[in-house]
């Protein structure tokens, strides 16, 4: 008894570094002879470049969004947000069957043993799981947004999409300083060759060519899936892919007038302050204050132009829109729209999008509208009735609908 | 080199941490909960379940067709994966698009398959 006792206790003591047998800790558990750090690396290097792509694109939107005082974004070209945006959707979806693969390639790793060798290995596994955990949130949560599926996150979507990409990227540039060792070893031809012949060490045996193919054939499949995914949703932003893109959240041609709405009037509770026949739009600033009715805002000069609304969830659709240049209203206060900015609000009463500042670039272009009508109707009470805001180069988010009210005031 | 990749991604990492805390707009404990999360579930469930399929086509599927199935079925995966929260968030008409990417796969890679040569 006390002989057993001794042996169950150096069990106990020594347990760290004797492995478990069962389970993934099996040996040959993993059985797929795919997995290589040529593999790893490779995916790895796309992964990298998705990610980068991302994450600029990304964080421009967010810029455009709220800039600070050092930001300047043009008005032209139109429909550049479009395609940054269209870009980043698009990555983003595309990094799918990316990540996946790289996950199931590395997962052994997950199981290593002992789990904690020291405090620098137990930083680094923890930048791992930060790595990981913040690319999977980034997925999936960029692809609830685009899904419009808001339930699962116990957040507001925009702001944690962009911390977490802080997060992401931080967590990558640690994991490719780590790791670059064994990337640089990988990625060269000589130990490429090398790993694939494993069971020939002076060369490239039988085995060592279908592990080559099989790799090829694995990467071949992952970037089939990409492209299969890129157009099935990519006709959201590019419209004459819009026949072939079976999976596209919006399709250019959806909704009233032709172009699909994300916000309607009732779900934003304008409907009966937008109908009001008592209706004025009110342009204050500079010590005026103008009040027009739809009647003295049709006696205006009108102009048209035909400008895209460009979606954070990556659709766009343009549409050909009729009305007051904004920077004709600002000279009815004897503004110079060059050195000034306006604030743009809307008869919504509450909601995070219910102002926006259009600042000088925008201000001055005269493709910058107040739009009474889309496709030569009155415009629609969903797209915004009886006035929006639509400026060239602009995310969706700041074309302001149902507008009531414009200050203008010198750029800060 | 190293280095100053390791401690530059600190640094992002401690200004992502101090951002998200300090930013109104966060709610950090939300974020928190979904970053485990789906890093739980992603290795502890969905993993596992690829790698059980994989196993199954090994045991399943002949040698000669084993590759074509496993091409198919990593693009099949990735498209559901895309394809159900759209079709959850958007509604039903976004699964016949799923459904038709499914069923012309497999066929376009057995149109494929049987155009190469045959391999050992």
């Amino acid at each position: 008894m006390v002989r057993d006792a001794g042996a169950r206790l150096r069990q106990v003591l020594t347990w760290p570094s004797r492995p478990p047998r069962w389970g993934p800790w099996r040996p040959g558990a993993f059985g797929s002879p795919l997995r290589s750090t040529r593999l790893t690396s490779l995916l790895g290097v796309a992964l990298g470049a998705a990610f980068g792509v991302c994450f600029v694109t990304g964080v421009l939107s967010h810029l455009i969004q709220h800039p600070p005082g050092w930001f300047w974004w043009p008005s032209r070209p139109v429909g550049l947000y479009r395609f940054t945006q269209g870009l980043h959707v698009a990555t983003g979806l595309a990094t799918v069957p990316l990540l996946g693969a790289k996950l199931w390639s590395v997962y052994p790793r997950l199981f290593a043993w002992p789990p904690v060798r020291g405090l620098a290995h137990a930083a680094e596994r923890l930048g791992v799981a930060a790595l990981v955990a913040a690319a999977l949130f980034q997925v999936v949560t960029g692809v609830l947004n685009v899904a419009h599926w808001y339930a699962p996150m116990p957040f507001f979507f925009t702001a944690a999409h962009y911390w977490v990409a802080w997060l992401a990227i931080g967590a990558l540039l640690t994991h490719i300083g780590v790791q670059l060792p064994a990337i640089r070893g990988a990625l060269s031809r000589a130990t490429g060759a090398a790993e694939a012949g494993k069971g020939a060490p002076l060369g490239r045996g039988d085995r060592g060519e279908e592990v080559d193919d099989g790799r090829r054939r694995l990467l071949r499949a992952v970037g089939v899936a990409a492209g299969v995914i890129t157009v099935a949703t990519v006709g959201q932003t590019v419209r004459p892919l819009a026949r072939v893109s079976v999976l596209a959240p919006r399709r250019p041609g959806d909704g009233p007038q032709g172009l699909p709405v994300n916000r309607t009037a009732d779900a934003a509770g304008v409907r009966a302050v937008a109908l009001d026949p008592a209706y004025r739009l009110v342009v204050s600033g500079f010590g005026r204050d103008v009040s027009l009715s739809l009647a003295d805002l049709g006696a205006m000069p009108q102009h048209t132009a035909s400008l895209p609304i460009a979606c954070v969830e990556g659709w766009s659709a343009t549409g050909t829109w009729t009305g007051v240049r904004l920077r004709d209203l600002a000279a009815l206060l004897g503004a110079d729209p060059h050195g000034s900015e306006a604030e743009v609000e809307s008869l919504q009463a509450a909601g995070r999008y219910r102002t926006s500042v259009v600042a000088s670039p925008h201000l001055a272009d005269g493709l910058t509208l107040l739009a009474l009508r889309l496709g030569g109707e009155p415009l629609a009470l969903d797209h915004g009735f009886p006035v929006r805001l639509i400026a060239p180069n602009r995310p969706g988010v700041l074309q302001t609908k149902w507008v009531g009210r414009i200050t203008v005031r010198r750029s800060r | 080199m190293r280095r100053v990749l390791v401690g530059l991604g600190a640094a992002v990492m401690a200004y992502a941490i101090v951002g998200s805390l300090t930013d109104g707009d966060v709610d950090p404990v939300g974020v928190a909960i979904f970053l485990v999360a789906v890093l739980v579930l992603h290795d502890a469930v969905f993993l596992p379940l690829v790698l059980a399929g994989g196993a199954l086509i090994r045991r399943v599927v002949p040698v000669r067709w084993r590759s074509t199935v496993r091409a198919v079925a990593i693009v099949d995966l990735a498209v559901v994966v895309v394809a159900l929260p759209l079709m959850i968030g958007l509604g039903a008409p976004y699964g016949l698009g799923l459904l038709l990417i499914l069923l012309v796969t497999p066929a376009v890679r057995k149109w494929k398959g049987t155009r190469r040569a045959p391999r050992g």
